[in-house]
């Protein structure tokens, strides 16, 4: 029993067990948004969804993934094989990449767990800066497909792409910016933290409610960084077959699905914890303070406390999630000038009167006031 | 030599060889991606020296947004397998002048900065026999990360300190920009305001001719 402890407590060892959860979190939840999409899509459109295979046909996630994983492996005539090969790849880890910085719950007093008591799979004192630079490559996947592939259909996803990730990632960068001017710090925990107060006593003090434009600017970059309607316009359907995987078969294909949806569900993470308390609630601190008085046993406690803080991440996580795939179902699809009319003549002026208007309230009323950041 | 060092190197070397390949590589996607591959491989480096601000300005500013310009400039221009024609030796010439001018600038450069250097290298090592120590304590890291964000921040906006260089490289950069403009609209004539980037681009690609991008541009 000793020796088993100091094998666990070895940091190499928990850090590699870290690395297996992360990963095992986001790769699991593919899937499950998967199954998710198609019922909610299929409620959109009354209609049932997959519903034959197992209860709710939730294994229809497994049939999808065997068809995948037998689907001949097909390599186009005069493809740049390399850069062929290397883009599902790219397009997939920035979004699995960027979820290891995020706290997804609080991991009482072990020290070893999470240092700082933040549970995150790696906790830096400039999460922020790091998820937003991860974030920023995730393009050169979609841009490797498209140039890759040799399909006309496939270089125009490719050149959409580019084009409409630079333009949203501005908006995105000054959202951040006004959000950081409010913070003070680019450490995801302490952002959570600074949420957890509460504004004359009932409201959450939420980013969202704190800055609501940030928070509007915020998603709508989301979703086109993410390329999900109304920006899905790399792989529109209807206009360019399948855009930048028009060329793909399989899995490879499905790497570029997986991409989408890991970086769907860490975008939703992002949210969550920049604007939405992350795994903060009203009345966490009451419930901990009963819970120390019933559960006995520290050990107990704090691993309830991480189970319901992570719950609580968890859930608002899903709740986006829900969010993002209503929007996709509900709204058509923008035309490219419309697109790029939003992300330059709205936006980015939005982005920035954003950045002034908080300059403003800080210097004058919440300094005076003794009020937020 | 210690495994940091080996790291080092063999960084060093895969950098550089990166670099000979954005300069040697025939194919444009191909020296636009080797230099996506220097860019990274200096990140490293800065990470490597506890630049953690500049490792992540170089990923963002650089890797996430001038070469995804460029990626973009190469995706409307080239063509897959395409190569370009070897430059004239006048070309060649000037260019090994510039790199040489340029060489031994930064080698002055090292040259007056090597003892510092050394007495930083020093200090660093030290450092990094004590490092279970340090990173221990989480929020005294994250205090020094801080302060020293800050100071840049205010290094770069006080008139004393970087100001007018960063005013005048934006400067510069959008003189780059517009010259990439206009370069752009005397080639490609038929170029309608409206129409989708990259549309033109693929009817020439097409029908294999100037001629196509010309009846693109008249109205149907």
């Amino acid at each position: 029993m000793g020796s088993l402890m100091t094998v666990l407590t070895n940091p190499w060892v928990i850090m590699a067990i870290k690395i297996g959860v992360g990963l095992g979190l986001v790769m699991g939840m593919v899937p499950m948004m998967v199954w998710m999409e198609r019922k909610v899509s299929a409620r959109f459109q009354l209609r049932r969804g997959p519903n034959r295979v197992g209860p709710f046909g939730l294994f229809q996630l497994i049939a999808d993934s065997l068809k995948l994983l037998w689907k001949e492996d097909f390599l186009p005539r005069n493809t740049d094989r390399i850069i062929f090969l290397a883009a599902p790849i790219m397009a997939f880890l920035p979004g699995v990449l960027s979820f290891a910085l995020i706290p997804i719950g609080v991991a009482g007093g072990n020290e070893l767990l999470g240092p700082g008591g933040v549970m995150a799979v790696s906790y830096i004192s400039m999460g922020l800066l790091v998820a937003m630079a991860v974030s920023s490559v995730a393009a050169y996947g979609i841009a490797f497909a498209g140039w890759a592939s040799n399909n006309q259909y496939s270089l125009l996803g490719g050149i959409r792409s580019s084009a409409q990730l630079i333009s949203y990632e501005i908006v995105m960068g000054m959202a951040v910016v006004s959000l950081l001017m409010m913070t003070g710090t680019l450490n995801l925990g302490e952002i959570v933290q600074q949420q957890q107060e509460l504004l004359f006593g009932f409201i959450p003090s939420w980013n969202i409610i704190r800055q609501p434009l940030t928070f509007i600017l915020f998603l709508v970059a989301a979703f086109a960084e993410t390329n999900r309607a109304p920006f899905d316009l790399p792989e529109a359907e209807q206009e360019l077959v399948g855009g930048y995987h028009t060329e793909y078969t399989g899995m490879r294909y499905a790497w570029f699905m997986n991409g989408e949806y890991a970086a769907m569900f860490t975008m939703c993470s992002i949210l969550t914890t920049l604007f939405l308390g992350g795994w903060g609630f009203p009345g966490l601190g009451r419930l901990s303070g009963i819970l120390h008085l019933v559960v006995l046993g520290q050990d107990i406690q704090w691993m309830l406390v991480g189970l319901i803080t992570f719950g609580a991440f968890f859930t608002k996580v899903a709740l986006l999630v829900f969010f993002f795939m209503w929007v996709r179902w509900t709204l058509p699809r923008f035309r490219w000038d419309q697109l790029m009319k939003l992300g330059w003549n709205v936006l980015i002026p939005l982005g920035l009167a954003n950045i002034i208007g908080t300059a403003l309230f800080l210097e004058y009323v919440a300094s005076r006031f003794g009020f937020g950041g | 030599m210690n495994v940091r060092d080996a790291f080092f190197y063999a960084l060093c070397a895969l950098l550089l060889g990166l670099a000979v390949l954005t300069v040697a590589a025939g194919n444009l996607f191909r020296a636009a991606l080797a230099l996506l591959g220097v860019l990274l491989c200096t990140a490293v480096l800065f990470l490597l020296l506890q630049a953690e601000m500049a490792a992540l300005a170089q990923v963002m500013v650089y890797i996430g947004g001038i070469m995804i310009f460029v990626l973009y400039a190469v995706l409307l221009t080239s063509e897959l397998g395409g190569r370009m024609p070897a430059p004239s030796p006048v070309k060649m010439l000037l260019g090994v002048a510039v790199a040489a001018v340029a060489l031994g600038f930064l080698a002055g450069l090292a040259q007056k900065t090597g003892a510092g250097a050394a007495a930083a290298r020093a200090r660093m090592h030290a450092e990094s026999a004590t490092k279970e120590s340090a990173a221990s304590s989480a929020d005294a890291e994250a205090g020094v990360n801080i302060a020293s964000l800050k100071t840049l921040g205010q290094k770069l906006l006080d008139p004393k300190g970087f100001l007018i260089p960063f005013e005048l490289i934006s400067v510069l950069l959008l003189a780059a920009m517009v010259g990439a403009i206009a370069v752009a609209r005397q080639g490609g004539a038929g170029v309608r305001g409206g129409s989708e980037p990259g549309a033109a681009a693929i009817s020439v690609k097409d029908q294999g001719g100037a001629g196509a991008a010309e009846s693109r541009g008249a109205p149907p």
